[in-house]
């Protein structure tokens, strides 16, 4: 539906967390400004579903990593905000490394000239 | 932990998450549009946007919802709640189910629970597997003479001194006991108590050491009551409890025991049995007190020529001997023992009277002369109950099957909207969940009913079966299994199969009419066709074992049964010698021939059907065996008139009479015998000589009777003869057999009171007729035909009403293509024999797989049959007819209704 469609990605299971944990290292933010700031960033190339989003953002509040309270938006609407909790920071730390290494990893044996980013 | 706790505390406000939830979208759904908004969208092209962009909002708060607590026990809890509201619904159908399910799961624990225990129990007592048994663990009784009991020389029984001499000498063992291989009645009186009748055994002195039970209360025999009188009893549990109400009182109260006045010295564990499977002894006497509890016999000690076998020999081996060393140990002793009592005695027999020898068996299931007997009749019926059960469930399987039809549209609703499949199975074998839990439970106790139910009907099989009821592990696992395997074939599988829809396609339809799918229909009938399968191998075992109850009560005795008085009397507590229990016996003969009523009256040693014999090796003149074991013969010691008292006639010479006193000894021989030795020559003043040991005992026939059966009403009539009991010395119980006029009531009182009156210490049984003699011979057969008949039955009612289910249903279904049938000129028959040929394709292949297991089904149970051959055409005709009968009746019901429809308002119905 819109208007310019930019090829996307699927994304990784486990990748949704991490991109939740580091958006949200900016400050605390509802659902909907987590998924257009992913979108956004990734230049359009990363579209958060609102099928994973949502069941994700409960889960990770479920395990603690990121806590969740009720705010009013630059609009002045209620809204649900999650902000990082200091084990989901710990988390987001390990993830990135974890994740660092991965793409290193696989950057290593594919071409480097082919790489991008 | 943290995580937990979360979780739980959002359990608790679970009301408030929702309405958060719906919030937390409904914001996101706004935050979206607004976004569409800015790009350039009409607000309602914008909210539509939103909402694609969004998916399937139901779907999504269900997977955020489930991130919250347990969700399959959430899941579970909300499905309860559903399938109590559905079971509430449709109460007639959840309380047949129930009820079916109950019966179904308590016959099957029932009748395994017996099964098992009779089978496969163990004993219990301490460490069952290291027990072992010298003697035979399926025989009880008592043998005394020659030992031929069979043909192999393996001994069933041990006498006292062959146990004694093993106890003393054998290394092979830690410990040994002997007891008593059949369970006694005896007559007890506990002092200032009316007399009252209990089960009891002798044992020796090592027999609770053995078996390693310590007594709850006072103390329990010791090796060392095998060396001194020990006027002691030990009684069980359950006597205890049931006598004395447990009181510990019980200890040093006394008792008299026919000549024995015995104290009770302990209790037992409760659930200590002893070493029998099947049977609770009330009390347990030292073996030492034979002679007074038993009188006139010496069953202690072996006095040559007899050796009296009855005693069943016990031990646990010492570790590290296996059971060849400790069986060779244990025949070198026997074997030597055989020597010593023999001696030279034999001459040229010698040979064939020590070949003998013991065999050491694992006794962790204890002794049981049940095991062999009754296994065939508790698993066909047990096997009859399992295929009743599968035939219910196959029943409730086709009626959620056709509710499943009917809530096609709903269920496709509910695909449509979101729901996964599992979740819908989930949610609907909950329903049959609960009903299967309920089932069981009630079942359960079922079991209890059923269960004493079957003890009754075994104990009319064998007097001393005894079980109390018990879910032990096995039992429950069985029980479990079978609820299982109920609920996924009623449960399980309609609901699979329900679900089974393309939701887009049934509304597409929007379904107005109930119709299935075919695949269902196929369901369906497959299911019925099993049904019917099923019925036939227990019509046919049903129609099988009748026919053998009926050959079984019709076989001809020889002689009239009707108004014949069975009066057994028992001298060994008078103490009189044998000459003068003959002259007893002489006497009341006469005196009962007084009595008004009585026409004749005789007396005979074994007695008619009283499970008693005397089998003797004979050498008959001009005979020669043909075999080493080709000279035995059955013996009878009668009375005078003996023959004409119960109606046998002669058909050579003359039959025993009261003149047959001093002088030659005379017999009658049957005429097997006279067939068998005499071939065709005439037995009349031939020898017949009677040979125990190295006694001879020689007689002369002078007459020939009929056959008769008095013993056995299986099998063929073996060679018998009959002295007459004033030629021969010995023996102490006799059978009075009366043959009275009409009724037999007066004759009774009469007849009690002259026996008293010839001597107070004689002990009588209470008068038997034939029928009741014969009770017990067909008992087995007869309670075994009632229930698989019973069973049969049931399973023919549900496959009709299963098959008469599926054709309606299949007659709504194809509703339409009948009426255009109709209109296009089908005739009402036409219509009827179209459809009833088509059950007739389900009944033919049910009948195909029914012969089938219905062969299978004979051969277990083709030991048990008399005067049938388990493939008897008449039977396996009728079992067919009535099957093809009953489901054509249950189809033509719908067939006809189908052909009456109207084909102008069916259609416009379609």
């Amino acid at each position: 539906m819109h208007p310019k469609q930019p090829s996307r990605v699927e994304l990784f299971q486990g990748t949704l967390d991490l991109l939740i944990l580091r958006t949200l290292l900016h400050g605390p933010e509802h659902g909907h400004a987590i998924a257009k700031h992913i979108r956004r960033t990734s230049e359009e190339v990363l579209k958060v579903e609102t099928g994973s989003l949502y069941p994700a953002l409960h889960r990770l509040e479920a395990k603690g990593w990121i806590a969740a309270s009720w705010d009013r938006s630059d609009k002045g609407k209620r809204a649900r905000y999650y902000r990082l909790t200091p084990l989901g920071k710990k988390q987001l730390t390990a993830e990135q490394s974890k994740w660092r290494t991965f793409s290193r990893a696989i950057g290593l044996i594919l071409d480097p000239a082919d790489q991008e980013g | 932990m943290n995580a937990i706790f979360r979780k739980l505390s959002w359990l608790i406000r679970r009301r408030t998450k929702e309405d958060e939830l719906r919030e937390e979208m409904q914001f996101h759904l706004e935050e979206e549009a607004e976004e569409r908004l800015e790009d350039g969208l009409s607000p309602e092209e914008a909210k539509r946007a939103a909402r694609l962009d969004f998916g399937n909002l139901t779907r999504l708060q269900e997977e955020t919802r489930e991130t919250w607590t347990w969700m399959l026990l959430e899941q579970f809890v909300q499905d309860l709640r559903y399938a109590a509201r559905a079971i509430a619904a449709n109460k007639t159908f959840s309380v047949v189910a129930v009820l079916s399910l109950a019966l179904g799961v308590g016959a099957n624990t029932a009748i395994f629970g017996i099964w098992n225990a009779v089978l496969h129990g163990r004993l219990p007592i301490q460490e069952p597997d290291k027990l072992v048994m010298l003697s035979n663990p399926e025989e009880s009784g008592m043998w005394t003479g020659r030992w031929v009991g069979r043909e192999d020389g393996d001994r069933a029984w041990l006498t006292y001194d062959e146990f004694e001499k093993l106890r003393d000498e054998s290394q092979s063992f830690s410990s040994l006991m002997a007891s008593q291989s059949y369970l006694d009645e005896w007559q007890v009186r506990f002092e200032g108590s009316e007399p009252e009748e209990v089960r009891g055994r002798l044992v020796s002195g090592g027999f609770f050491e053995v078996l390693g039970a310590t007594a709850i209360l006072g103390r329990t025999f010791s090796p060392a009551d095998d060396h001194a009188d020990s006027p002691h009893v030990v009684i069980s549990y359950s006597y205890w409890q049931r006598r004395f109400g447990g009181s510990p009182n019980v200890l040093g109260k006394t008792l008299s025991l026919r000549k024995a006045t015995l104290t009770v010295i302990g209790v037992t564990p409760k659930g200590f049995i002893g070493e029998t499977n099947g049977q609770q002894p009330d009390m347990w006497v030292p073996i030492r007190m034979q002679p007074v509890v038993i009188p006139g016999e010496d069953r202690l000690r072996d006095t040559p020529p007899t050796k009296a076998m009855w005693l069943h020999v016990f031990g646990r081996l010492k570790t590290g001997i296996t059971h060849e060393q400790a069986e060779a140990e244990a025949n070198a002793i026997f074997k030597a023992g055989l020597e010593s009592f023999y001696g030279d005695r034999l001459g040229e027999r010698r040979a064939e009277f020590l070949d003998q020898h013991l065999s050491i068996h694992d006794a962790a299931r204890g002794a049981s002369n049940l095991r062999k007997g009754v296994s065939d009749s508790l698993t066909a019926l047990l096997a009859s109950v399992g295929v009743l059960v599968l035939i219910t469930s196959a029943n409730l399987a086709s009626l959620l099957l056709a509710r499943g039809a009917a809530r096609k549209s709903e269920i496709a609703l509910k695909l449509s909207l979101g729901a996964s499949r599992s979740r819908l199975v989930r949610q609907l074998i909950t329903e049959s969940f609960v009903l299967a839990v309920a089932g069981t439970a009630a079942g359960l106790i079922a079991a209890q009913v059923f269960h004493d139910g079957l003890v009754r009907m075994v104990g009319a099989w064998n007097s001393d079966f005894q079980m109390n009821f018990s879910l032990g592990p096995q039992v429950l696992l069985f029980t479990f299994a079978v609820a299982f395997l109920v609920w996924m074939l009623f449960g399980v599988l309609p609901a699979w199969q329900v679900t089974r829809i393309d939701p887009g396609e049934n509304l597409k339809i929007q379904s107005r009419t109930t119709t299935a799918s075919i695949a269902q229909i196929r369901w369906r009938q497959s299911l019925v066709c099993s049904q019917l399968a099923l019925c036939l191998p227990l019509l046919v075992t049903a129609g099988l074992l009748g026919k053998t109850v009926y050959n079984l009560q019709r076989v001809d005795l020889g002689f009239q049964a009707e108004r014949l008085l069975l009066v057994p009397v028992d001298t060994a507590s008078t103490g009189y010698d044998s000459a003068r229990v003959g002259r007893l016996a002489n006497n009341l003969r006469d005196q009962i021939q007084l009595i008004p009523g009585v026409k004749s009256a005789s007396y005979s040693l074994n007695g008619v059907f009283s499970g008693g014999n005397s089998h003797l090796q004979v050498d008959v003149e001009d005979y020669t065996p043909k075999t080493e074991s080709d000279h035995g013969s059955d013996m009878d010691v009668v009375g005078a008139d003996y023959f004409s008292t119960l109606g046998v006639p002669i058909i050579a010479g003359r039959e025993i009479l009261s003149s047959d006193q001093a002088g030659p000894a005379h017999c009658v021989i049957n005429e097997a015998f006279a067939t068998k030795f005499f071939e065709k020559r005439s037995p009349i003043g031939r020898q017949i000589t009677a040979k125990e040991g190295d006694q001879r005992w020689s007689c002369q026939v002078v007459g020939v009777a009929r056959n008769a059966r008095t013993q056995n009403i299986r099998g063929d009539i073996r060679p018998r003869y009959f002295v007459p009991s004033m030629q021969i010395t010995s023996t102490r119980f006799y059978t009075f057999l009366i043959r009275t006029a009409s009724d037999s009531g007066s004759v009774l009182t009469t007849l009690q009171q002259l026996i008293r009156q010839a001597d107070p210490g004689l002990s009588v049984d209470s008068p038997q007729t034939i029928e009741k003699q014969l009770a017990p011979f067909t008992a087995r057969d007869r309670t075994t035909t009632e229930l698989v008949t019973l069973f049969g039955c049931a399973a023919l009612t549900l496959a009709a009403v299963g098959l008469y289910g599926v054709l309606s249903f299949n007659v709504v279904r194809r509703k339409g293509e009948i009426a255009i049938r109709i209109a296009l000129g089908a005739r009402p028959g036409g219509v009827v024999a179209l459809l009833l040929r088509e059950t007739m394709r389900i009944v033919f292949i049910g009948l195909l797989i029914g012969l089938g297991l219905a062969y299978i089904g004979s051969r277990f149970i083709q030991s048990q049959l008399f005067g049938v051959t388990p493939q008897d055409p008449i039977i396996l005709g009728s079992a067919i007819c009535v099957l093809v009968l009953v489901a054509l009746s249950a189809a033509y019901i719908p067939a006809l209704r189908a052909s009456r429809l109207d084909p102008i308002v069916a259609l416009r119905g379609e």
